[in-house]
Parts: C-alpha cells; sequence; structure tokens
C-alpha cells in the first residue's frame, strides 16, 4: 500500500506516495527524476548510489524511502549547475577523473561528505573515504587527484 | 518484495508490533543488512517494523564505575568516532571501523551487526572480549543475556521473535588492559572477514603477569568462537612470543571453519590465518596492555 512521504531533496520539499519497500534510489530517479544517483549492484557493494543524507555519504539503494522522511537528501543534482559547477565537479573534469562516468556522481557525493567533514583531508583519507565506491574504468590514480585539487581549491575560497 | 510497514516512536510501541506480528516482521534499524536481504528475496517479512525513530535506543553513555551503555542503533561511525569508548574498549571502536565502507558505517547499527547474527560480523569478537551484555525487551520485561551466549547459529540468535534489543552493557576493562581487533581479507575492509580476531590482555599493574586473556574468533565457526584453553595457557604467566604462538596453535586447532566449499577461503587456508592473526592480536593487546601499565 502507498504512503505519503514527505522528502527533503536539494532543499525542496516533495511529497511522494510510494510503496514502502521502495529505495531511496527508486524514488530519487522514478517519482522525483533526479537521474544524477545511479544504479549500478543494487546491493550496496558499488556505490554508485551515493547521496548524502543529513551531512553524511549513505548508500541510497540500502535504504528506504520512509527511512529518508524528514531527513536533509543532497544528490548531484543540489550541487552545482551548469553555469557554475562546484569544485569537485570542476577538478574533475580538469583531471580527466571522469571516463564513462557512471561512477561519477557517486564519487563526487562521498568525496564532498568527505571534505565538508575534513577540509585538509590527506591522500590517505580520500582513498579510505572512496573505497566503497566502484570505478571500473579509471584506475582511481585521476579519481584521488581530482578530490585533492578541490580541496585545495576550496581551502583558498 | 511486499510489506506493510511501521515506524513506532516508543520501545512500548514497537513491542505491541512485535507481539503482533512476530515471526513475520522483522525489525529494521539501519537497514544496510536487511534492505538487502528483502530485495534478494531471502526474507520476506509480512511487516517491517522501523525503529530508526525511537531516540531511545540511540548513544553512548557511562554509568557508575566506568560501565558503558551502548543503545542498539548507534551507528558503526558513532562507535568508530568516539572518545568515550577510545579511552578503555578501544577494542571495539577497531571492530567498528573495519565494517565495510564509510557509507554503511553511517548507516549500520550496533544492534544491527549484533541480531543479523552472521559469523563474520565484526563488532561481535569485541564485544564478547569486553564480556558486554545485551539486553532484551519482551512482553514480559528485560532481561540479560551476555554477548557469548547471543549467537546460536549461522543467522541465529537467542532474541526471541516477540523481543527486541534495546542497549548492550559493557563493564570498565580493569587498568592495563589493551585490546586489539584484526580483521583479514585480501582486499581491504570493504569485504567480509576472512578471519577476525579480538584479543584483549589484561596484566597486573604491578608484576606485569597476565591477570586475564581473551581470545575470539569471527567468520571461523557457525558463531563467533570464544577459545578458552588459548586464553588459559597464558594466565599468571609473563608473556612473550612463544606463548602467543602456542594459544594461536590452540586457536588454529579449535577452531571451525567450514568444510564445504566456501566462496571466500577453503577451510585448511582459514585454519592458517587463524594461527597468524591469532598471533598478532594477541602480541597487540599485549603491547598495548604493556604501554598502560608504564603510564600507571
Amino acid at each position: 500500500m502507498k504512503q505519503k512521504i514527505e522528502l527533503k531533496v536539494n532543499g525542496k520539499i516533495h511529497e511522494v506516495s510510494v510503496e514502502p519497500w521502495k529505495t531511496l534510489l527508486e524514488v530519487l530517479r522514478e517519482d522525483l527524476g533526479l537521474t544524477g544517483a545511479k544504479m549500478g549492484c543494487d546491493d550496496g557493494n558499488c556505490g554508485a548510489c551515493t547521496v548524502i543524507v543529513d551531512g553524511q555519504a549513505i548508500k541510497s539503494c540500502l535504504m528506504l524511502a520512509p527511512q529518508a522522511r524528514g531527513k536533509q537528501i543532497l544528490t548531484i543534482e543540489g550541487l552545482g549547475s551548469p553555469e557554475n559547477l562546484h569544485p569537485l565537479q570542476q577538478t574533475f573534469i580538469d583531471h580527466f577523473a571522469v571516463q564513462c562516468g557512471y561512477c561519477t556522481p557517486g564519487m563526487i557525493m562521498a568525496a564532498k561528505a568527505l571534505l565538508d567533514e575534513k577540509p585538509e583531508a590527506t591522500e590517505e583519507d580520500i582513498r579510505e573515504n572512496l573505497h566503497g565506491n566502484i570505478c571500473r574504468c579509471t584506475g582511481y590514480v585521476k579519481i584521488v587527484e581530482a578530490v585533492e585539487a578541490a580541496r585545495d581549491r576550496m581551502k583558498k575560497r | 518484495m511486499k510489506f506493510e510497514y511501521g515506524e513506532p516512536d516508543s520501545i512500548a510501541e514497537a513491542i505491541a508490533l512485535l507481539a503482533r506480528y512476530r515471526e513475520r516482521a522483522k525489525i529494521l534499524a539501519g537497514g544496510t543488512d536487511l534492505v538487502v536481504q528483502m530485495r534478494q528475496g531471502i526474507v520476506r517479512p509480512d511487516f517491517v517494523i522501523h525503529i530508526g525513530r525511537i531516540q531511545a535506543l540511540k548513544g553512548i553513555f557511562q554509568h557508575g564505575e566506568g560501565e558503558i551503555h551502548i543503545g542498539t542503533l548507534t551507528t558503526m561511525r558513532e562507535i568508530e568516532k568516539s572518545k568515550i569508548l577510545h579511552a578503555s574498549f578501544d577494542i571495539l571502536c577497531q571492530g567498528a571501523a573495519q565494517v565495510s565502507c564509510p557509507q554503511i558505517r553511517n548507516v549500520a547499527t550496533l544492534g544491527g551487526n549484533t541480531c543479523n547474527g552472521v559469523p563474520s560480523a565484526d563488532t561481535v569478537p569485541a564485544l564478547i572480549a569486553l564480556g558486554a551484555e545485551a539486553i532484551l525487551m519482551g512482553p514480559a520485561g528485560e532481561r540479560n543475556v551476555p554477548l557469548e551466549k547471543f549467537h546460536t547459529g549461522p543467522g541465529r540468535t537467542i532474541r526471541k521473535g516477540d523481543e527486541m534489543l534495546l542497549r548492550f552493557k559493557i563493564p570498565a576493562p580493569p587498568p592495563s588492559t589493551g585490546g586489539c581487533y584484526l580483521k583479514y581479507t585480501p582486499r581491504g575492509t570493504f569485504e567480509l572477514a576472512i578471519v577476525g580476531v579480538a584479543a584483549l590482555i589484561t596484566l597486573n599493574p604491578r608484576d606485569g603477569l597476565c591477570e586475564n586473556a581473551r581470545l575470539i574468533l569471527g567468520a571461523c565457526g557457525p558463531i563467533p568462537l570464544r577459545i578458552k584453553n588459548a586464553e588459559t595457557i597464558l594466565l599468571g604467566k609473563r608473556l612473550e612470543e612463544s606463548l602467543f604462538s602456542k594459544a594461536a596453535a590452540i586457536a588454529a586447532d579449535e577452531a571451525q571453519p567450514n568444510p564445504g566449499v566456501s566462496v571466500r577461503a577453503a577451510a585448511p587456508y582459514r585454519r592458517e590465518m587463524v594461527r597468524l592473526w591469532s598471533r598478532y592480536a594477541l602480541e597487540k593487546a599485549w603491547q598495548k596492555a604493556e604501554a598502560c601499565r608504564d603510564s600507571y
């Protein structure tokens, strides 16, 4: 049976009517049309569905939509705009940290949660905090460089 | 996957729902295990009770003589980062810090890791080593169960269908205690443990002899295993490497790795890893206990 729930996504309140077994990822993509978060494995292994809930990175394929009721949800769509990219979005482009792009939104959201909490994050911190995100193209070096560059850029601001 | 879904605001409401649905219900805490199990059709509850909004089940509190209470909903991340726990209960922080990846640790709970009952759970060996008790609540009230007796088989626990886990109670370890949890996986914490070892050593602050020892194996049998024979040979001794090797050999001998085809490791390999990682864990725990004794 469908339930009405309020979700706060990227600063906007959405009222959706969903079956309680729908995951947050499914509702973001199918009901709200926010397709930035990707479904890769659907069992919590790949990290492509990473979004930020109440300031912490989580895997949205592992959270039922009603569990997220009333919490602040941030997806890649809420990060920057094409005219005004977030530093992480810009450095991922500048450092060629994107190949097929499927893992990128999850990588960026995991990196954002880290840099918000620890603006001085080291390479080791970055690797530890992104190890729940799988990229099958790049080999991670460019991704880590992009996060380090974003960190340095964000510190200067 | 279809079920009814309820979000009780209080423990009493949750208990009432459990009394009504019993085995047909599943308790949802963080969901990092349960949501996957439901989506894959491994469990098919009629009713899901999401307890995540019950504030009384959250947090880490100090009681009386340094005893610690940890609410069932406390996340791995909260445990990993807890300043209160780092002082004397560091072994539990080490276990929590090695659960999967940060996104999972932000959501997964201590109660969930315990009640899910997988033999490879990273926090359970540490809880057993510390002598933790689980406090269960049912229609007749509360009961305390030592963690050592909590698991009855893979995925099975002593919790009855109408009971829920409220919190953990952990006594303060004596001074000069050191603990270490080591998880062996080929590719980092993201994988399930091939072997998990929790070692806890307490030294007499004056003469440095071993007063208490705990050695618990994860992922090496149907439930986490306490290796009492390995603990006993350390008691009253001045500890040294050869004793740790002996204790580790006993652990390798008493481990009960699944003899069948295992996805992660064959039984003889797992046994060898028990020998190695038990020795490392005991040595590390001992070094930490010695460091505490120096500053005592």
